[in-house]
């Protein structure tokens, strides 16, 4: 198949924290959509479409994107909303432009997990006739996960404690993130017991934020004053709602959505080919789990990677180089994060958590309990 | 951003919420389950005839096949069942139908072939392993919804 090139030219993020209760929704939009067109280089005039991302029960307000309109610029223009992960809204923005509908997209996430009650929120997320009435939501539903993470794998909480004290570590480096954080492999082991085997260190942060992503084609990457960094692949799938539906510690629509992304971007050997990885780790156990979907590690060795320093900041294969969700969940917001993270380390402007070696890199989103659904994205600075 | 008012105005929080009853219809399939579990304490599944899966809680078509379930589909899974995964909970919430600590377990019926998600309660919660052997304890008070069963526990205690 042959694609309009299509490339991302502007990024903002705020800083992500517990309760920022200075900015409404609207105002973190604005914050993050005029960010994303100072860094490319634009005006509002030179977007052609908007895709915004949003959830009517976190906003507390149906069709959530009619609060943001004006915030992001769309005054005049065809707006839409993905309702979640920003990796999808991202994948929504780019097949706009692949269409050639657009030439243009600005992609911008909104979330404030301080405005609501995450439990009663994440317990909507189950259908009302057989999960929701038993109370699940996102941490027991994830604790599940775990768990069968150890019966079918034999994965190790230590392994995850070292996921947690990694990407709390990295945390540091970077202003965005909310909590950086210097910990052990025993202070995390000793934190608080939320849900069996899931403590309060494995569990990634409730969240405000947004962010905001501009993709242009071949033809108006030219009006952008930015270094572009190229989509150069993508895969996409979901899986069984019913928890009881799917093997747990099996991320099968992760592997059909990185081979589908590995296979348009050319990847024959991803732990080889990709420098560097951006993970939803929502709880700590998730980052292992993924590499195993994504096939950088083998089934059962996920948790190695952190263990052994590999996925370290100055590793072999750097993951969460960020700080990942665990030091920042706006829920929907994180995904996207994840590929401007991608973008800002092709483009050497990462800061102080810049890694030597970034030409390539994947950034992956979730969507529904214990990853029901998956984005992968490959960038490249090519 | 370092006007005099922008310092000076302290940002307000509006207090509000959102109760939103619905009426939700379960559709012939889950009402079939529902009315057996309120009427006759039993649990039924449907078998997909191509991949021969028996799916419960069952569904109109096969998920993976897309198949239509025939009228002949029916079959009578559990009650009883085997523990696949579990987790204790220690935190509580508005919406969870019991005091914490609890337990929610993957339970694989009998005769089923995936596995549905329950409460786990009456027991130890500290004795739970993969494996053992669990079996529903009933609502006296059976409505026609998941919580008739009011929670799974272990056979023996």
């Amino acid at each position: 198949m042959t694609v309009n090139k299509v490339a991302v030219v502007g990024v903002a993020q705020t800083r992500f924290a517990r309760q920022k209760s200075d900015q409404n929704f609207a105002d973190l939009v604005y914050e993050a959509t005029t960010g994303a067109l100072e860094d490319a280089g634009m005006t509002i005039d030179q977007i052609d479409n908007v895709v915004t991302v949003s959830n009517d029960f976190w906003d507390g307000r149906t069709i959530s994107s009619m609060a943001v309109m004006d915030a992001c610029g769309s005054y005049g223009k065809n707006i839409s909303t993905v309702e979640g992960d920003g990796t999808f809204g991202a994948l929504y923005g780019a097949m706009r432009i692949w269409s050639g509908s657009f030439g243009t997209t600005l992609v911008v996430a909104h979330s404030k997990g301080s405005e609501g009650d995450p439990f009663l929120i994440t317990n909507s997320m189950f259908d009302p006739f057989y999960h929701r009435p038993l109370g699940l939501e996102a941490i027991s539903s994830a604790a599940l996960q775990a768990q069968a993470y150890v019966d079918r794998r034999g994965a190790s909480p230590e392994d995850w404690a070292h996921v947690s004290v990694k990407n709390h570590q990295n945390a540091k480096r970077n202003p965005y993130a909310q909590l950086p954080l210097d910990l052990t492999v025993e202070k995390v082991m000793s934190s608080p017991m939320k849900s069996y085997p899931l403590k309060k260190l494995d569990c990634s942060p409730v969240s405000d934020g947004a962010c905001a992503i501009i993709l242009a084609d071949e033809d108006r990457i030219k009006h952008s004053q930015q270094k572009p960094v190229w989509l150069k692949g993508v895969g996409y799938a979901a899986e069984l709602h019913y928890l009881g539906d799917r093997d747990l510690a099996n991320p099968l629509a992760l592997k059909i959505a990185a081979q589908k992304a590995y296979s348009m971007s050319g990847i024959a050997n991803p732990t080889k080919d990709l420098d560097f990885l951006e993970v939803y780790d929502a709880f700590s156990y998730m980052e292992p789990l993924w590499l195993e979907g994504l096939g950088i590690s083998l089934p059962g060795e996920g948790g190695k990677l952190a263990r052994e320093g590999v996925s370290a900041i100055n590793g072999r294969l750097p993951v969460n180089a960020s700080g990942g969700v665990l030091s920042a969940h706006a829920v929907l917001v994180a995904g996207l994060v994840r590929l401007i993270e991608v973008v800002l380390q092709i483009r050497k402007t990462a800061g102080a958590h810049q890694l030597d070696r970034a030409r390539i890199g994947l950034a992956h989103g979730i969507n529904g309990p214990c990853g029901q659904s998956h984005c992968v994205w490959i960038l490249g600075e090519i | 951003m370092d006007d005099q008012w922008r310092q000076e105005t302290k940002p307000l929080i509006l207090e509000g919420g959102i109760h939103m009853p619905y009426t939700w219809t379960v559709g012939r399939t889950g009402s079939r389950f529902f009315i057996e579990l309120r009427d006759h304490r039993r649990l039924m599944g449907n078998r997909c005839s191509k991949c021969q899966v028996v799916w419960v809680p069952p569904r109109l078509r096969c998920p993976e096949c897309y198949i239509a379930m025939g009228d002949d589909s029916w079959i009578e899974v559990g009650p009883e069942g085997t523990l696949r995964h579990f987790t204790i909970v220690n935190y509580s919430h508005p919406a969870q139908p019991m005091p914490p600590p609890f337990a929610y377990g993957i339970i694989d019926l009998d005769r089923a072939g995936r596995a549905i998600t329950h409460l786990i309660a009456g027991t130890n919660l500290n004795n739970l392993k993969p494996g053992i052997r669990l079996k529903p304890v009933w609502s006296p008070n059976r409505q026609g919804t998941i919580l008739d069963i009011a929670y799974f526990t272990p056979i023996g205690g």
